[in-house]
């Protein structure tokens, strides 16, 4: 039986109420916290720049990060960029109290020279998003309140 | 990076992250203005007589100085300040306020120009009139100072 996967929370940035950034990880695809614990210099700067500007609430610019909105299967999608480095994920709303939150986890990395984003990419990161696995590795930190007679109720996208 | 897997802000372990961040926020701003299509990166290029590549190196937070900023801002059509505020962070637990939040509160203001303008916002309404008492105890005038200014005032 594989390990469970685990999911830990971008540390040194601004707490936000709105925002959160994460990197699911426990299994040999999901090689984002690892690419990004392993940029140094301009590259790690850049990344936690353009983190910290989404979670300032910030929409943009697309030259630093988007959700992929109009690509309906992959809707969920979400990306930080810099130079050819990328870093994807998935959004979700974790927190029962406050389903206005957001949070992103982000899943994968991969260099990019083209214009467009390769769909297997975000195919896997959808795939990432609806596992149980996953699900239950972001419950650890942001558990689901648990109603009277109620089991657990898994979050939704 | 193991320096910056801490509970205090990325920016607060070297000027160098600061600076970055600050640029970073700072060329975010141009970037949007291009994406909005206000600008685009062939136009600036022409007016800073510079290639696309040398443009694209000005959008490197690394290489970025208050003269190349404000050589940017002024071929977007644009202007810059540096603005220097207290957020009552001294240890910058939670890093530096994204710039484009100073921009956007300034047009919130009504994009004062002058201390005046500004003074001219956000006076309180002085309303002139009687007070209560007025009918029976005869005739006062007085200042009445209301804490709605054009801020808080409701919108009608």
């Amino acid at each position: 039986m594989p390990p469970p996967l685990t999911f830990r929370l971008l540390a040194g940035c601004r707490v936000s109420m709105e925002r959160g950034i994460g990197f699911l990880e426990g299994h040999s695809d999901l090689d984002a916290g690892r690419a990004f614990d392993s940029f140094g210099g301009a590259d790690a700067r850049a990344f936690r720049s353009h983190m910290d500007q989404w979670l300032d609430g910030a929409n943009g610019p697309k030259t630093h990060f988007h959700p992929f909105k109009s690509d309906l299967d992959h809707r969920n999608c979400f990306v930080f960029k810099y130079k050819e480095h990328r870093l994807y994920g998935f959004l979700c709303h974790p927190e029962d109290s406050d389903p206005r939150f957001q949070l992103c986890s982000l899943c994968i990395y991969a260099t990019k020279h083209e214009h467009n984003s390769d769909r297997r990419e975000l195919d896997r990161v959808e795939q990432w998003g609806k596992s149980l696995s996953a699900q239950e590795a972001i419950s650890k930190i942001y558990p689901p309140k648990l109603r009277k007679g109620e089991g657990r109720t898994p979050w939704t996208n | 990076m193991d320096e910056l897997k801490t509970t205090t802000h990325w920016t607060a372990q070297s000027i160098e992250n600061f600076t970055y961040r600050v640029a970073s926020d700072f060329l975010a701003q141009v970037e949007t203005t291009i994406e909005k299509g206000e600008v685009s990166r062939s136009e600036l290029a022409h007016r800073l007589n510079r290639t696309l590549g040398r443009v694209s190196q000005l959008f490197n937070p690394s290489n970025i100085t208050v003269s190349s900023a404000v050589r940017l801002v002024r071929a977007a059509g644009m202007k810059v300040a540096l603005v220097a505020y207290d957020d009552n962070d001294a240890e910058n637990k939670n890093g530096p306020v994204n710039s484009d939040l100073f921009y956007q509160c300034w047009k919130q203001m009504g994009s004062p120009k002058t201390f005046f303008e500004l003074a001219r916002t956000t006076a309180p309404i002085v309303n002139f009139g009687y007070w209560d008492e007025a009918a029976t105890c005869g005739i006062e005038i007085g200042r009445v100072h209301t804490t709605q200014n054009s801020i808080t005032r409701p919108v009608n």
